[in-house]
């Protein structure tokens, strides 16, 4: 499902290179949920960006879904982003001018797919994250657990691959949080949904099948079930 | 997708007042100021009242003169020995007129003393200029033969002397001389310098003194039925001057320079305060065009910065565009659209204030006379240049945003 070959990234400022990933390879199988868990700023979501195609790595190889990223260019990763990867941020990132259906609905406008199909996909989704009622609220008439189901919602409408979640449960409290990460685990059991998370919380982490662990921008191990764990520094 | 783009953009205006009441502030008043400028401007070169067949003819105010060892230099409007001699033997226009310039004239009734302006016109004035008559008619070719008394005045002149009494067949006397009113014209927008008076008269009426002077205060229309025959008349004239001009004193007014002008040239001359009669009027086209540019630049420029502060703040929108497919064509699409609407609606906006301000200036008699009228010409270069802008304004910010790297995006700036 997801490869990571040598992946390398480095941020040149005037006079200083920063090394934020060094070497990292890393596989993950289809159907499989890992975290991700390291301290701040040793580059776990500099990684979660490489792998959602938003940073381009310095050096070393992906390949998502068995295919090879081997152009950057806005075209291309725009629509492999589209196709192949949801999103799920700590912050939610919904669009608070639009309802909660335009908000699920916004990836498929990038798709050469009808309103209706839209409408049918976005409700369908919504539903699938138990807010079926909320569709025509607005983001800030939401909770903020809502409002993550709301993100998850628009994660999967358009049935990526791959769901990247950065830190999904960082912005809310424990309830919250739990109803997130059994929402995650149901897309992962039940819809076999391949999913790669951001973590601080080890007993979040500890509900997946793997965790990763980066330190200064390495991986340093891999705990529980170490199923395709190629390298660590 | 549009609907999307469309509901999004209704939204930020509406979210941020400020911002946008600014930008259709910019957008509207450049728009009314740009419309209102252009259709004065539009109707002092094609007026709609008496001068309406401005695109068939021309006239000719004023002369310089050289002596003969070019030591003296005389200017000044025509004078009819100057005219009778010179401009009357043209041979291309269809109809030619004698008219002096309106000069203020006195007269009393019940006691008090009325101002008005008066010219002394032929009667083929009459056949040129297109005056509507509300009663009443000008004078016949007989008439002015035979220097009849007659006088045609204006509506309010009418009103002014005979209250709301017909003023045909009635007297009146000014500097001394009685004339029986026989014509009442529709009020004359006063940028219609040509045909704009309150009080017009055969100049025959009068000794022929004025005959003697090569200057003086008169002016000449020629008339041509085919406009396209304007520059040939034109010509005519610039080379009856040149190689057959007639002085009433070949030492003192040797060499004549004068000019045959549309009411285009003739701005452009007053524009230029053009005395020798050199003014290119294209060169003052393209300064008019420059400046309507150049006015339009500056709220252009703070509506780019206003559109990129405020695309600016939905980075975080842009950010999760980019991570669910955007690319940045798409939005660019999405965040011009969004300005051409604010455009739209301040095109409108301006429009509605525009006419405002062109109703009041006629109802309030500001301009006396003025009748304005929109024409399609104004309306199209007016809204195609602000949308122009309004594309140019919104495409820069557009485009530098749709360049925001998505990281840097979510994080909430550049």
């Amino acid at each position: 499902m997801l490869k990571l070959k040598n992946i390398n990234k480095t941020y040149q400022t005037d006079k200083i290179e920063t090394i934020a990933l060094n070497d990292i390879n890393l596989t993950v199988n289809k159907g499989e949920f890992i975290s991700i868990m390291g301290p701040s700023g040793c580059g776990k979501s500099t990684l979660l960006n490489i792998i959602g195609l938003l940073d381009k790595p310095s050096s070393g190889e992906i390949s998502i879904s068995d295919q090879q990223i081997t152009s950057y260019q806005d075209k291309v990763v725009a629509s492999l982003r589209n196709k192949k990867i949801g999103f799920i941020f700590q912050s939610f990132h919904l669009i608070n001018d639009l309802r909660v259906i335009d908000n699920v609905e916004l990836p498929l406008l990038y798709r050469d797919i009808s309103a209706k199909e839209r409408r049918s996909l976005a409700l369908a989704a919504l539903e699938r994250v138990g807010l079926s009622a909320r569709t025509t609220h607005f983001p800030s008439q939401l909770s903020g657990g809502q409002q993550q189901r709301v993100a998850i919602a628009r994660a999967i409408v358009g049935k990526p691959a791959l769901l990247l979640a950065d830190e999904p449960t960082g912005n809310l409290d424990s309830h919250m949080g739990n109803e997130i990460m059994k929402i995650l685990e149901s897309l992962h059991q039940d819809d076999g949904t391949t999913i790669v998370m951001v973590t601080h919380d080890e007993e979040e982490a500890k509900r997946t099948q793997r965790i990763v662990r980066v330190y200064d921008g390495q991986l340093v191990a891999a705990t529980e079930q170490p199923l395709h764990l190629d390298a660590t520094a | 997708m549009y609907r999307n783009y469309l509901i999004m953009a209704c939204k930020v205006l509406l979210r941020r007042k400020m911002f946008t009441f600014i930008s259709l502030f910019g957008i509207s008043l450049t728009l009314a100021v740009l419309l209102i400028a252009s259709t004065l401007f539009d109707n002092y070169i094609y007026p709609n009242g008496p001068e309406k067949r401005s695109a068939n003819f021309v006239n000719i105010d004023g002369v310089v003169l050289h002596s003969k060892n070019r030591n003296s230099v005389q200017n000044g409007d025509l004078g009819f020995h100057f005219i009778a001699n010179n401009v009357a033997r043209l041979k291309v226009p269809e109809i030619m007129s004698w008219y002096t310039n309106k000069r203020d004239v006195a007269s009393f009734i019940n006691g008090s003393r009325l101002q008005n302006s008066m010219r002394r016109t032929d009667e083929k004035y009459w056949q040129i200029l297109d005056f509507e008559f509300v009663s009443g008619r000008h004078y016949t070719a007989q008439e002015f033969a035979s220097g009849a008394k007659v006088m045609v005045i204006n509506h309010s002149t009418e009103r002014e002397f005979f209250d709301e009494q017909s003023a045909i067949g009635k007297k009146i006397t000014v500097s001394n001389q009685t004339f029986q009113v026989i014509g009442v014209v529709k009020d004359v927008y006063e940028l219609e310098h040509y045909a704009h008076s309150d009080m017009w008269v055969p100049y025959t009426f009068a000794n022929t003194s004025y005959q003697q002077h090569i200057l003086g205060d008169w002016s000449a229309l020629l008339y041509h039925s085919n406009a396209a025959m304007i520059p040939m008349m034109q010509q005519e004239y610039l080379q009856l001057l040149a190689n057959d001009f007639i002085s009433v004193d070949p030492i003192r007014f040797a060499t004549a320079y004068s000019a045959a002008d549309t009411k285009f040239t003739a701005f452009s001359r007053q524009l230029n305060s053009d005395d020798d009669y050199q003014t290119n009027s294209t060169a003052i086209a393209s300064i008019l065009i420059l400046l309507a540019v150049a006015f339009m630049v500056l709220p252009s420029i703070n509506l780019i910065n206003i559109n990129v502060s405020r695309i600016m703040e939905r980075s975080s929108e842009i950010g999760v565009r980019k991570a669910f497919g955007a690319t940045s064509r798409q939005l660019v699409i999405q965040f011009v659209i969004e300005n051409i609407l604010l455009t739209a609606i301040g095109a409108v906006i301006g429009l509605v204030i525009s006419t405002l301000v062109l109703w009041q200036l006629e109802v309030s008699q500001a301009i006396p006379g003025a009748d304005f009228q929109y024409t399609w010409h104004t309306l199209f270069y007016g809204i195609t240049l602000i949308f122009f802008f309004g594309l140019l304004s919104g495409v820069f910010p557009a485009y530098k945003m749709s360049k925001l790297h998505p990281v840097a995006a979510l994080k909430g700036g550049a």
